[in-house]
Order: C-alpha cells, then structure tokens, then sequence
C-alpha cells in the first residue's frame, strides 16, 4: 500500500486552534515507542514486503513503520483517540533524512513524512465531529547531530553537521508532513536550540513556497536539574531564541518527569505571550531505564499545573500511554486554560542567557574588543590564527561587563567567512562567553549570514542598510527575521551616508517604516546607528558631526517608536 | 569620533565620555565600546571636559583648535591603548593615594604609602605627616562624595580598608620615632573620640560595625568595645579614654531596656557627653520617651551610619551643638506628647479578646502526624544548599543600600555598587562553601500537643497522659473591626477539649559557627569590609537554613504539603501554608519563650547555639522558632497589652507582675507607674 503523491493541504488550523485553546486545555497524545514495542514488531515487520531485501538491518527504524505497518501505526493513533486527544503526533520523530542515513533510508525521508501524516490524517477523520475537530501534528525530532556542539573533544570548534544540512533535511520532513495532511508542525525535543533555529528556517522556507503558513508549536527539553538545554540555555533564552517563528505554542516536553519539569513551565507561563503546552515523560528512568509513573500519578501534577493555569496543551512523552493520556484529560477537563502572557515590551536578546533591553534600561555595553577592525591586538591574533587568544579576548569583555560582543573579521587578508564560522563556534563552546549574546558585525552580507548559522541565542546583526537600495535592504531584513536576529539599520541609502542631522533623521523613518510596515519587522528589534564620525578635524563641514548625532538619537527616540539607538563604535 | 586624537589616548577616552554622556542624555541606548575602561564623565578634567563639549557639541567656532591646544597635555601615557585600566598607577603619588581610597583599590596601597613615607622624610618630615596630610586629603574626598550621595557605603567601607592598611604600614614607623623622639608621643589630632558598644545581652554588631568605619573614615577615633558589653565596662572606658562621645547598639528589643540602662549610669556618674543610640529595634520615639528622660546630657537617636558623621561633627562643634540639641528637644517633646496620647487607642478586656479567638473549625479536622516525630540533629548542613535560599533584600538593607533586590542592581545610580557589593558577596560564599569557613548546624523536633486557653501544652509520648512544658502565648488586645479576630498563636494547635492528636514543632539553627574566628582575623588585617559582609552573609546563611529547613519541614519532615513546589522568591513571600514564628518577634514578642525552646531541643548541646541574659542567640547567626502546621496559622503582631492580660500572663509564668512588665516593656499599652 504504497501511498499516492498527491498532496492533500490543509486549511490554516490557526484560527480554530486558538479558539479552541482559549476555551480548554487540548490534549496531545503520548509515547509512540512505547505502544510499538507492545506489538513486539522483529526486523520482518519492520522490513515488510516492500525492504525485505534491504542492505541493512531496519529493526528499530519506528517511523519506517508508516510504510511497512501502517494498520499498527493507525491503532496507536485511535487508541490515544479514544483516551480524548484532540492532537496526535504523527510518527515520524527521527524521519529527516538525517537520522534516516543510520539505515541508509535518507532518501526516503520525504516518504515516511508523507506517510506518517496521511496516517493519523486518517485515524483523526475517523473519530472527528463537527463539536469535536482532532488535529494532526507533524512531528520534527531534532535529528540525532547537534549543531552548537561539538562532537570531537580535541577541536571545541568541529561540527558533524552543518545548518545548512539541518535546514534541508527539515524541509524535505516539512514538506512531506503537511502534503499527507498535518494541522500543525511540532518542532520538539528541542536540546538544540541551533537545530531548531535551522528548523524555523526550514518552516518559514516551506511557508514562502506555499504562500501561507501553518501553526507551528516549538518544544524544547530541559535535560536535568541545571535547568538548562543540553546546548545550556536557560529557558527564558531558549524562549527569547525561537519566538521569532511566531508559534501557536512553545512548551518542554521529554528528558523529566512531570513534577521536575514544573519550575521550567512556570517559566515559560510567566514569560510567553503565546499558548504552553507540556508533555513530560513518565517519571524519571528507573533503574532499568523504564518509566513507570502510574497515570495517576502523573495526572496529580499535571492537575497541579492546569489548576495553577500553567498550560494550555498537556500530553505525554516516553512512558506514557492511552491510560495516561486519559487520566490528564479528566484532570486537564476540570480546569481552566492559562491566558497567555501580554507582551513583554523590549528587546529579547540571548545567548545561554536572556539579555533584554527596556526603556529603562541603563545603557548596554557592546564589547568591541573582538572587533578586529577595533583591536590591532584582535587583528594580530586572527591572523596568526591563535583563536584560543582570541577567546580570551572575548571572556575578558564579558568579564568586564559587556553584555553583547561585537564580532568582526572584515579584513582585506582574512577569510571573513572562514574566520567568522570558525570563532563563533569556538564562542559557543566557551559558556562564559556564549551567555551573552553575539553582535555579528561585518559589511558583507555573506560573513554576516555565516555568523548567524552559527549562533543558537537571539543574536543582533551588524548591519543593513538602505545602501544597495529597497530590494536587498527588504532582502536582508526578511533573513534577519529568519535567522531569528534583531538588526542595527545605519543610516545609510543609495547616495551615500547621511552626514547631517537631516538625511539621519529622513533616512531612519524610511528604513523604520519600510521595516515595519512592509517586513513585519517587530519595532523592539530595530536599533538604529546614526553615524558616528570623527570631529575636530579641522574641516568645517564635520564641526556640527558631534552634535548631529545626539540630535538625530533624541530625534529617533521621539519619534520612531519602540526602536533602539546605538553608537556603532564610538572609537 | 575621535580618530584625530590617535596616539593620545587619554584625549580619546575623553572625548568618548563626553560624547556618550551627552548621546545617553538623548535617548542612546547602546554603543560598542571597550568594556569595563569606559572613562566616567565626572572624572574628565573639568578644563578639558568643556574644551571637549565645545568640540562634542560644536559650540564655537575655533573648538577644534582650542582642543589641540591642551590635548598634547593630557597625553600622559603613551602607552597601549589596552594598559588603559592601569593607567592612575602613572599619577604622582598623592592623586594616586586619592583614587586608590576614592576606588577602594588596596593592592597598591603599601608601596604608595612608602613612597609618601620616604619623601616626607627627605624633607625632615615626620610619618605622622602621611596621615594628617595625603591620605586625610584623600578620605576627605571619600568623605564628600559620600556626603553628596556620589558614593555608597559599600563603597566608604572599602576606602577605609585602603586607609587602615595605610595606616598599619605607618604604625611601626610612627612607634620607632616615638621610642627615638619622646617628645612627639603625644596623642594624634582627631575630629573626636568615641566609645561604642552594643550592650549587655545583645550580639548583633553589622551596623555598629559600619558606623565605626564611618566615623573612622572622618577622622573620628572609635574605641569600639564588641558586642555584650556590660555598661560598667562602657562607662569606665569612656572615663578611662576621655571619650568625646559614647555610642551603643543593639538588635534585640532587652536592648532597649540595657540602653535606658546605661544612660541612668550616666547620668548617675556624672557624665556630660552626648550619648547616641542606633540599632534595628531602636527608635526615635523610644530614645525620646525612654532614653531621653533618664540622662541630661545630650541623648541623640541615629537613623544610620550615613547620618552618624553629621549628627557626631554637629554634637562636638560648639557652633552647631546648640541648634541640633534645639531640634532634638522640640522633636522629642512632641514625640512624647504624642505617647502619652496613644494610650487612648481603643482595647479590649483579656475575656472580650479570648471571645474573639481566631475562628478555626476543628470538627473534621485531621492534624497531619509528622513523618519523623521527636528530636532530630542536623550535625554539619550543606551550606551550598543554602546559598540558592538566600533572601538578598535584608543584605542589602544592612549595606544602607536603598532599593529593591533584584531591581538594585540594575539603578542608575547604585546600580555600580550594588553589583559590586554583590559579586563580592558571592565571591566570598565560594570561598566560605570551598573552604568551609562556616559550619551550619540546627536541631528541630515535633511533639505531641494540645491548645489550653492561649497556652499550648506539649506532652511527653503521644498518651498525650504527661505534661512536659507548655509553651505561653500572648493575645491580641486591639479593638478590631467585625470580622476581624483576635489572634494568639494557640488558636492554630487543636485545643485539648477537641480530643484531636495535634502536634507543634521548634527549631533552631545557625549558620555562623566558625565565623568570629575569622571575622576577628579580618579585623586584625584592617579588613572591616571583608569581616562585616562575612557578618552579613553568616547571617543570611542562618535566614536560608530556616527557611530551607521549614520548607523540609514542610514537605518532608512533618509533611503536611507533600506536594509544595515553590521558587525562593516565594518562599520569600510566604506563599505557604504553615508559620515559623520565633520568640522574640511580633506574633509571640516575648524573649523568655526561647529558653523553653532551648530545654525543649537542648540546642545547646545539640548546635553550640547559646542564649545570652537578654535572650539573645550566639553566635548572632542563628535563628529558631516554632513551627504551627494548621492551614489557617498565620503571622500576625501582638501589638499593645492590656494589664489584665500581662497580670494573667504573670501567674502562667510563674513571675511577678513587674518581671512581667520589664519582660513585655515594649507591648505594655500601659503606663506601670500610673
């Protein structure tokens, strides 16, 4: 039964689903390994007809099920159904054609997606009613490779796999997921946020293709009692750093139990001006790695957190089962959903830790020691290739008490690109330095992108301007919001830098109102640098330099709204 | 901006101040720029400051060249642009002192002070002269800035540890001449000299301390005598010294009555000097009504150490003395009038308030048991636990560092600081946690209990058959609105007529043994910086372990809220069910009932901790109480008594009614002598 290619789109769920959320708790549903394991399928299962002859063995390949077993795949999906989901995950948890190399099915990939969401498509249209819509969302697992860590302990700065794979390998998933029907597309098992961001990329890729957008929930996972991802974000950072996907939720999901999940929850109810939702595992691991929390149990807290209107989706991850999955639904029945935070005005940044800029705010240190067009000692050391002095550099500035760092590497004998990918890798590695968020500063767009496949926290690009015209500026503006960036616009157009009070102030409204009302720029991530140049010179003209600047920085703040001012390198 | 400036660094950086102070005045919210060498505003030479701003702002025409001019001046270094941080140490050695008691910077302070030293002496100057001349220069800068709210007094304390260290140097040269030259040894010229104390039965010190520093730091003589000091010893060193000025400090609330004390001594001795009163529980209305009266020299309540230095200077200048001692009398009288006025307020009979007891419903009540009755000993507790427990407020408080924690930190003006303050603080728990400087110790327990009357009568085995102590409470007596009960603390155990197996807990807990050894060591180093935050942290320490231990307590140890899941913040804010009141503080105000505590748990033997003859815990680290574990106990103040209640209370303790009175001197709503 192979499934035909024709996709099947679905309408834009956003509307329905925020409605429904604002009426009650949804209910995901939960483990899917755990229910296939009862079936106790053997390599001929999961080789079906179709690989009985493949080169390798697939035993343990869950999400090639969808092609193999499709009827076990559906009955999972009815019994999670029948225990009162409204929203199942389709099963395709490691379907990138990443993780799909360990048995040599990469190219397979677009298919088991396909598949897996005609699948529960079904299994959800069997059950739907008009009073009682169900939803299927596209599962996307965060591969097995990380890209903000490093996979060899002899170099901190290698990589096994690159955000331009990452991103590849998501939209081919993306795209088979909402041709075979899904909903929604769940982004979890977040313990990269770099993974993720690549994830977003893909998402808002697959988004333009198709004119339109999905909901999207982003789902990130807490590995331990530090409280921090396994890439060591904190979870207002990891918040802070995928939000610009607009998502219809974000929430935790795996690696802890309900009740040590509950502080990281509370967070994100604190913080998100958007719907939370929760799928915790069972309980820790016991001793012999099962998770053997009784739904009850599980349904106790998980109560707590609705009662506390912590939440507006609860669900299960590893361990769970329909009989979990039906106790917090009576729980989940009985309380009232959260009300997602307003707004929080101000500039979100992040590295492992949030960074945020308000109104009232003291003025924020940029360190511009890393600035290699600012340090001739930075310069020396880049060029001799001794980044490990280089870091040094960087973690002395934080020290110091800068709470963004500035990178560049624009030098006429330097390979930007190369040298740009290769310290802000070796910053991520560093976590004194890579709490604070980076400021990835070059004059060419191509350094500045490769800066930004390399940062997981919110980070700000350095700059864009109005100089090559409307095209590109729109251009680069719609990156930075891809990459998840807030941006620095100089004050700068097609003819050339404003050198007076008022091309700043003409060229600063038109770059705010072409940001704001054409990109969908969010105001609070413009920061606006009007030009700083050397005074006393002797020359006439630059005499009024000085003062331009402050008037056109008190211009900005009167009259641009919710924007930022920053002096680029005041030196 | 100032690239015509390179090569002259010290121009540059200048020009970068003035720029951002005007730019961030304009709305600038960031710029990049060499963090942590950012040169302040306030610190540009004032002549180059406003050759600058001409530029900066374009105010004149012939800005640039009048730059110029003077810029090659101010090029004083030369050096690398990274040296930058360095660059005072190129000052002349009198600037140099300045900034390093101005900046609080001690590494450097023994090479200057010698090369001071020696260049006195090469003129035939006398050590002495190091003092009296540069470094009093320099803390008078320290003292001005202070004065004008420039500077912060974790700032003040770490100049002064500059200037002590300066000062020990000199020590053994000023000493040799004195063995050399008989004549000089005569005394030092001071603003003043002064005795402080904190007196008899109290052990509580932080602020006294800070106010020496202060003082100290004025040129001020203090002769600081330590904590528990009996008014015997204050006064015969006062005599002794011939003090100009006598201070005394106390936390407890029987400190207060030490202090009427003393000033009676006083007054008894003959004395004349000014006597100054400070500490937490102390008061303007008390030092009126209580102190003033017993003592006709001067008797002056001061708010903190940052009013100590003018209210001192003021008491000792024969100009401003009697103009303070004007306003001192005026405001006292009417601080009296209005006491003998506030007797008025409305109160209820001891029978009307025990009608009114706080409505609880037993009926259906089930007490939770506790998971682990009787005594238990918690013999050396990870204070790397504490440390995510710690309420940083009060730390804060007790530096006179005005402003709510965490939002402290990030003020415009203290905001430097504060962050100072902090990072020290914490640099120094990872030493006390890595080198185990402190040891916690605490012992709590649970016992089989049951409401009789106000009184909670604890039993010896859960026949509940054998009284072992019972433990005395006091009633509100405020005539309150409808609805509005009046509370006793045996309101929340389940009286003994409802037959129910109700129980109550105590605890108590230190934090601070090991701290006076290390405290002292600091002294001795003139590092009062480093001893008072290991004070302020000790007792932060002992807050953590309390409420560590009741939140324990809480979900383990009694168990009564298995399931509270809280963040320190609201762990700070009570957001529990359950109260820990301690004997001392509002909702039980009197201090004996700790002496039924420390037999209750034999804290003594079992955590070091001791009580003084006022009541008071040592080490002063230390914290104990109760513990009620009914959903509906909560805190409350006892507030004023009425002598019906104090005469009963009397007959329960077993006292007279004037032991009773003097114990509960601070609720009396009653004048004993009328």
């Amino acid at each position: 039964m192979t499934p035909s290619s024709a996709p099947s789109l679905r309408p834009d769920a956003t509307g329905a689903l925020s409605a429904l959320l604002r009426e009650r708790i949804l209910l995901l549903d939960g483990a899917m390994g755990t229910l296939i394991q009862g079936f106790q399928p053997g390599e001929v299962e999961f080789r079906g007809e179709r690989f009985a002859d493949w080169g390798q063995d697939v035993k343990g390949n869950s999400d090639l099920l969808n092609l193999t077993q499709p009827e076990m795949i559906r009955s999972i999906h009815r019994q999670y159904l029948d225990a009162g989901a409204d929203i199942v995950e389709t099963n395709t948890f490691t379907a990138t054609s990443i993780a799909q190399a360990d048995y040599g099915m990469q190219d397979l990939a677009y298919e088991i997606n396909l598949a897996g969401a005609r699948i529960a498509r079904e299994a959800c249209d069997e059950v739907a009613t008009e009073d009682r819509p169900r939803f299927v969302a596209g599962s996307l697992g965060p591969t097995n490779r990380t890209a903000s860590i490093s996979p060899d302990v002899n170099d901190p700065g290698a990589r096994n796999v690159s955000f331009e794979d990452l991103v590849e390998a998501y939209l081919d998933q993306a795209r088979g997921l909402v041709d075979g029907g899904a909903d929604l597309l769940l982004v979890e098992t977040i313990f990269d946020t770099l993974n993720a961001k690549a994830a977003i990329f893909a998402l808002e890729t697959l988004f333009e293709e198709h004119g339109r957008r999905w909901p999207v929930i982003m789902s990130g996972t807490i590995t331990d009692a530090s409280g921090r991802t396994l890439s060591g974000q904190v979870t207002e950072a990891f918040w802070a750093s995928v939000r610009h996907v607009k998502p219809l939720a974000v929430g935790l999901n795996c690696a802890l139990g309900a009740a040590e999940m509950r502080p990281y929850v509370a967070e994100l109810a604190r913080l998100a001006d958007t719907f939370v939702s929760s799928h915790p595992n069972a309980g820790l691991p016991n001793a012999f790695g099962e998770y053997d929390e009784s739904p009850e149990q599980m349904a106790a807290t998980l109560g707590e957190f609705a009662a506390s209107g912590l939440v507006n989706i609860l669900g299960g991850c590893c361990g769970t089962t329909p009989a979990h999955i039906e106790a917090i639904a009576a729980v989940a029945a009985a309380a009232e959903p959260r009300t997602p935070a307003e707004p929080r005005p101000g500039m979100h940044l992040a590295g492992l830790e949030p960074v945020t800029i308000t109104a009232d705010s003291l003025f924020v240190n940029v360190g511009e020691r890393t600035n290699i067009t600012g340090s001739a000692k930075f310069r020396n050391l880049i060029k001799a290739g001794d980044y490990d002095t280089g870091l040094t550099v960087a973690a002395q500035q934080v020290e110091n008490g800068a709470q963004v760092i500035d990178v560049n590497m624009d030098e006429g004998m330097i390979d930007g690109v190369g040298a740009m990918d290769r310290f802000l890798k070796l910053v991520a590695s560093e976590p004194d330095i890579s709490r604070v968020p980076v400021m990835v500063d070059s004059s060419k767009w191509e350094v500045i992108e490769a800066g930004l496949r390399c940062v997981q926290g919110k980070p700000i690009v350095n700059s864009i301007s109005l100089k090559e015209g409307e095209e590109k500026f729109v251009e680069q503006a719609r990156l930075c919001r891809k990459y998840g960036a807030a941006a620095v616009v100089m004050a700068f157009d097609e003819d050339g830098q404003a050198d007076n009070l008022e091309r700043r102030k003409a060229i600063c409204e038109r770059a705010y109102r072409i940001l704001t009302e054409q990109v969908g720029f969010p105001a609070d991530d413009i920061i606006f640098d009007p030009n700083v140049f050397a005074v006393a010179t002797g020359i006439e003209e630059h005499a009024s330099y000085g003062l331009d600047f402050i008037e056109a920085t008190r211009w900005i703040k009167e009259n641009l709204p919710g924007r930022w001012s920053a002096a680029a390198s005041p030196t | 901006m100032s690239f015509s400036f390179r090569g002259n660094n010290p121009v540059r950086e200048a020009i970068h101040a003035v720029f951002l102070f005007h730019a961030i005045e304009a709305g600038l919210d960031m710029g990049i720029v060499n963090a942590g060498a950012l040169v302040v505003y306030d610190q540009v030479e004032p002549e180059l400051r406003t050759r600058i701003e001409d530029v900066v702002l374009n105010r004149r025409p012939d800005a640039a060249e009048r730059l110029l001019e003077i810029a090659e001046e101010y090029n004083r270094t030369g050096e690398a642009e990274e040296a930058a941080a360095e660059e005072w140490r190129s000052l002349p050695v009198g600037e140099r002192i300045t900034h390093a008691l101005v900046k609080g910077i001690d590494g450097h302070v023994q090479d200057d002070t010698e090369e001071l030293r020696a260049q006195i002496a090469e003129r035939g100057g006398r050590p002495i002269e190091v003092i009296e001349g540069p470094l009093m220069d320099g803390m008078n800068v320290v003292g001005d800035l202070f004065g004008a709210g420039k500077m912060f007094l974790p700032q003040v304390v770490k100049s002064a540890r500059v200037m002590k260290k300066a000062v020990a140097y000199l020590i053994p040269f000023i000493e040799q001449e004195k063995l050399d030259n008989p004549e000089y040894a005569t005394a030092k010229e001071t603003n003043g000299t002064i005795v402080m104390a904190t007196v008899k039965g109290d052990v509580h010190d932080i602020g006294k301390n800070i106010v020496g520093v202060v003082l100290q730091c004025n040129n001020y003589e203090v002769v600081d005598l330590g904590v528990m000091v009996p008014a015997q010893k204050i006064l015969d060193t006062a005599v002794e010294i011939g003090a100009d000025a006598v201070g005394l400090s106390g936390l407890i609330t029987p400190s207060l009555d030490e202090m009427v004390n003393v000033a009676s001594e006083m007054q008894r001795r003959g004395f004349e000097v000014p006597l100054m009163i400070g500490g937490a529980t102390t008061s303007r209305a008390h030092t009126a009504v209580k102190v003033d009266g017993k003592y006709d020299g001067p008797v002056v309540w001061v708010k903190d150490a940052s009013r100590s230095v003018p209210t001192l200077a003021a008491l000792l200048s024969d100009a401003q003395r009697p103009k303070l001692l004007a306003d001192v009398k005026a405001d006292y009288d009417s601080l009296r009038e209005r006491h003998a006025t506030k007797h008025d307020r409305p109160m209820v009979t001891l029978e009307q308030a025990r009608a009114n007891r706080t409505p609880v419903d037993w009926d259906g009540y089930v007490p939770p048991a506790p998971k682990q009755p009787g005594i238990h000993v918690l013999d050396d507790y990870d204070i790397a636990e504490l440390r995510a427990y710690i309420d940083w407020q009060p730390f804060f408080n007790a530096w006179e560092m005005k402003g709510k924690f965490p939002d402290i930190l990030n003020n415009p003006t203290t905001g430097e600081t504060a962050r100072g303050l902090y990072d020290d603080a914490q640099a120094m728990l990872d030493r006390i946690v890595e080198e185990k400087w402190l040891t916690a110790k605490g012992v709590y327990g649970f016992f089989p209990a049951a409401a009789v009357g106000d009184d909670i009568e604890v039993y010896t085995d859960e026949s509940r058959s054998e009284v072992l102590t019972t433990l005395c409470n006091l009633r509100q007596q405020g005539d309150h609105r409808e609805g509005v009960p009046n509370r006793s603390l045996g309101d929340f155990v389940a009286p003994r007529g409802t037959g129910l197996p109700d129980h109550v807990g105590a605890f108590a807990v230190t934090a601070g043994l090991g701290a006076q050894d290390r405290i002292l060591a600091f002294k001795e180093d003139a590092d009062d910086y480093s001893a008072i935050m290991l004070e302020a942290l000790a007792d932060r320490l002992a807050e953590a372990f309390a409420e560590r231990l009741h939140q324990r307590v809480r979900t383990e140890f009694w168990g009564h809220e298995p399931d509270e899941q809280l963040e320190n913040e609201d762990l700070i804010a009570e957001k529990y069910h359950g109260i820990r009141p301690a004997p001392g503080y509002p909702a039980c105000p009197e201090h004996t009932e700790k002496r039924t505590l420390w037999e209750l748990l034999d804290v003594q033997a079992n955590t070091g901790i001791e009580l003084t003859e006022s009541m008071a815990m040592w080490p002063g680290a230390a914290v104990s109480g109760w513990y009620f574990s009914h959903p509906q106990s909560q805190y409350f103040v006892v507030g004023r008594l009425g002598r019906d209640q104090v005469a009963d209370y009397a007959e329960r303790k077993g006292w007279t009614l004037a032991e009773a009175e003097r114990w509960l001197s601070p609720n009396l709503g009653y004048d004993p002598e009328d």
